[in-house]
């Protein structure tokens, strides 16, 4: 019963707000999808991580039956100091828990949705081939949980997020993440992997307006953000929150997008990005200084740091940096190398201004 | 053919009981019948009677009105082709049983005009609930309508079969002049199981 | 003696509910159907001025306890009803006065039932939260609609027991609950049943595509969002209920 009017409320929904709603209903066969599990071996609960961090790789060789359990959370957090907002969270965190998988994997998802929500919740993750991405299969009402199954198919790395009408707004506060999908021989060993999603923010207040600021459906519609953050607040990746590194390590950032609207022309300030896997894909560019990472996508970059210094992560449009606060810092220590860079090294007066003119 | 409505003195005794806004009598009923649900209904006979009167024989369940052109005449084809589908035992074991979710228009003499035109045999009960009913059942049977400005309804159209104490045993969303065959092997199975 | 006695056991009194007159009129739904574009008119009804509070809701279940939640059936009422209750038969003494919650739509359809009275239809509930305190329809006011998306939370501009009343004298409709409606399961239509030969006709006698005549009204957008999304049996610590009488 339940399971028809889930699969109304999403078509008449998804319709009523121009969504393109697919046409067949796909019939869940849970029995199949049992049998075929069973085959998989003992089910492996998904390790989550909160951003920064990245869980370690599944290290498989063969496909597998994954659990993951990842509840929905409404809690005021800072959005910057002195400034509180209502993010709506996956796992309690902006961005969401990050997931992990391996190509092939059978995922069980459950999706649970905390008793003091005040709305329910579901999620799209753009991993899954099927109906709404799982959306449908996920309306969870708060003090509920629902379960649905999917085949990880294809590798890469995908954004997944929150579905429930009015979408703009449950993405505008906050329901994005990250789930990679290994590719079967796993990703090349690094020294560091992290976490970093951009997110575009809508309050009534202006910038730095203290106390809790309401969402703005105005500013979200006509695409002007009060905030552009790295991981949902200011100050995230800065401090003694900046990521770290030494030299001579190689760093692995899976970087998403949430947005509800602004793309990222995503930069490293003194790095250059050594592999890019662009929108999150198979195949790399190499020697990129700036990637554009769409609303609603990914990039996944690796590169070997080589001197110590603080690398700023920025958007390089670039007053949202300064202005709107997405600026994160990777911080490397280690022998510095005056070969590859030697700071200044000399600071003078020009000869005074001549015959010469200007 | 074993007359199933209850005598007219209970029904009587039983409408003065229901018209108290509340629960039927639920001790023994299963904590998920649908006949929890306190309410009197007429027939397309003029008889009164309780929506738990119809506890004690399988049930297929629908709900309809009778100025619906669309659905409706599918409702009432795939009912009579499951009958059809049955052997005649099991055809006589089997109630079935429309409620109207338009009861301001569909008086009994509707009802039975409806009942005379498609031929509808004594099994079938074409029942009028009170106004106030109707949501009640509909939401107990998962069937969703609308009132139209124009007095058509668009409603969600299901055959139910309910086992002899009001449980939901199957469901099928009606979409043509047949049933569909899980249904009826489902219905099959029910009533071979009891004696 | 047998006075204090009688006192001590007997169920709290109830005062009974105050319903408020509502004149009727024509009212632009933000909920629009297939074939028409929204625009309705409410006929004469009468709505409780508050929602019904958990002190109403126990007399009620004193009354009828059926409706115990030790006792009430799994058809209509899942596990979390009247979870917030201090025992199956008494509130919490501190929340008596506040909006009855944990309720389900069956709880709430027989208790109106039991009052002579009805849920609200989703068009006469809609008509009445239109207003705010000084006006009918306060729906075009782009303030007043971003502060309703605290509806459902306890920053509400209902939320407090002092909230004014609307310019209905309604009480407390944008609250820190949702509240349900009679015909909260027609919030939707089978707006996809495309292909074969009658294609969406079929699958909602007559078809109806339910869509926004005001994409911007997210507070209603996300009422309409909840609200589908219930079963009748559901029940949530933020939805409660009030009661309608029809005029006629």
């Amino acid at each position: 019963m339940s399971r028809v009017s889930h699969h109304l409320l999403f078509y008449a929904l998804a319709g009523a707000l121009g969504i393109g709603a697919p046409v067949a209903i796909a019939a869940s066969s849970h029995d199949a999808a049992t049998d075929k599990a069973a085959a998989l071996g003992e089910p492996i609960k998904a390790v989550l991580t909160a951003p920064p961090l990245v869980p370690p790789p599944t290290n498989r060789t063969a496909p597998a039956k994954v659990v993951v359990e990842l509840e929905v959370v409404e809690k005021e957090m800072p959005i910057s100091t002195g400034v509180t907002y209502n993010f709506w969270t996956f796992g309690g965190t902006v961005p969401g828990s990050f997931i992990r998988v391996r190509q092939g994997d059978t995922v069980e998802f459950n999706l649970k949705n905390a008793h003091d929500s005040h709305m329910p919740h579901n999620i799209d993750l753009h991993a899954v081939t099927g109906t709404g991405g799982g959306a449908e299969a996920t309306f969870t009402l708060p003090g509920h949980q629902t379960k649905f199954t999917f085949k990880a198919m294809n590798p890469g790395l995908y954004v997944y997020h929150c579905a429930m009408p009015p979408v703009g707004m449950h993405i505008a506060n906050g329901m994005y993440g990250l789930i990679l999908v290994e590719p079967p021989q796993g990703l090349p060993k690094v020294d560091k992997e992290y976490y970093v999603m951009q997110g575009d923010f809508y309050t009534e207040g202006k910038y730095g307006e203290p106390g809790l600021q309401p969402f703005s459906l105005e500013k979200a519609i006509d695409e002007h953000p009060t905030y552009v953050l790295f991981n949902g607040a200011e100050g995230s990746l800065t401090g003694d929150k900046a990521l770290s590194a030494h030299a001579g390590e190689t760093v692995r950032l899976f970087v998403g997008n949430g947005g509800p609207n602004l793309v990222s022309s995503f930069h490293v300030i003194g790095e250059i990005f050594d592999k890019v896997y662009t929108e999150g894909g198979s195949k790399y560019q190499e020697n990129v200084q700036t990637t554009l990472v769409p609303a609603g996508g990914s990039a996944m970059i690796e590169f070997k740091t080589d001197v110590p210094g603080n690398y700023i992560l920025v958007d390089h449009s670039i007053f949202r940096t300064f202005h709107k606060g997405t600026l994160g810092i990777l911080k490397v220590d280690g022998e510095k190398d005056a070969s590859v860079y030697t700071g200044q090294q000399s600071s003078m007066e020009l000869p005074p201004a001549g015959k010469s003119g200007h | 053919m074993r007359p199933f409505l209850a005598a007219p003195v209970t029904s009587v005794v039983m409408g003065l009981l229901f018209s108290l806004p509340s629960l039927a009598i639920a001790d023994e009923l299963p904590g998920d019948s649908v006949y929890q649900v306190a309410a009197s209904l007429t027939a397309q006979d003029g008889r009164s009677l309780t929506w738990q009167d119809l506890r004690g024989r399988p049930v297929v369940v629908s709900m309809f009105y009778s100025n619906c052109h669309l659905m409706c005449p599918l409702i009432i084809a795939s009912g009579k082709e499951l009958q059809q589908q049955l052997s005649t035992g099991d055809r006589d074991a089997l109630e079935l049983a429309v409620l109207s979710i338009d009861p301001v228009r569909d008086t009994p003499a509707a009802l039975q005009e409806v009942a005379d035109a498609h031929r509808l045999d004594p099994h079938w009960h074409l029942l009028r609930p009170r106004d106030s009913d109707v949501r009640t059942l509909a939401a107990v049977l998962d069937i969703r309508y609308r009132a139209q400005p124009d007095g058509t309804f668009n409603h969600t159209s299901a055959l139910i079969l309910l086992d002899r104490d009001g449980r939901v045993l199957a469901r099928s969303e009606v979409t043509g002049l047949k049933p569909d065959p899980g249904f009826v092997a489902q219905v099959k199975r029910y009533l071979a199981a009891s004696p | 003696m047998l006075g204090l006695v009688l006192l001590a056991t007997s169920p709290p009194a109830a005062p009974a509910a105050t319903y408020v007159e509502i004149a009727g009129g024509a009212f632009r739904s933000t909920i629009r159907y297939e074939g028409n574009d929204g625009n309705s008119a409410v006929a004469n009804f009468a709505l409780m001025q508050h929602a019904v509070s958990n002190r109403e809701f126990q007399a009620f279940v004193m009354q009828h306890p059926q409706w115990r939640r030790d006792r009430v059936p799994a058809l209509f009422a899942d596990s979390g009803y009247l979870s917030h209750w201090q025992a199956a038969d008494a509130p919490d003494p501190l929340d008596a006065d506040a909006p009855a919650i944990h309720v389900s739509w069956f709880a709430a359809d027989a208790y109106c039932k039991a009052q002579q009275a009805r849920l609200p239809d989703w068009a006469e509930w809609e008509y009445v939260a239109a207003a705010d305190p000084l006006r009918r329809d306060a729906r075009d006011d782009p303030t007043r609609r971003s502060r309703l998306f605290a509806d459902g939370t306890p920053h509400a501009v209902d939320a407090g027991r002092d909230a004014p009343g609307n310019a209905y004298g309604i009480h407390g409709l944008h609250g820190a609950s949702w509240e349900w409606v009679g015909d909260f399961s027609t919030l939707l239509g089978d707006s996809d049943k495309r292909g074969g030969d009658d294609g969406d006709r079929l699958q909602f006698c007559g078809a109806t595509g339910l869509s926004f005549n005001n994409r911007d009204d997210y507070a209603v957008l996300k009422r309409v969002a909840l609200l589908s999304a219930m079963q009748p049996r559901s029940t949530l610590g933020n939805l409660g209920f009030r009661c309608a009488r029809s005029r006629p």
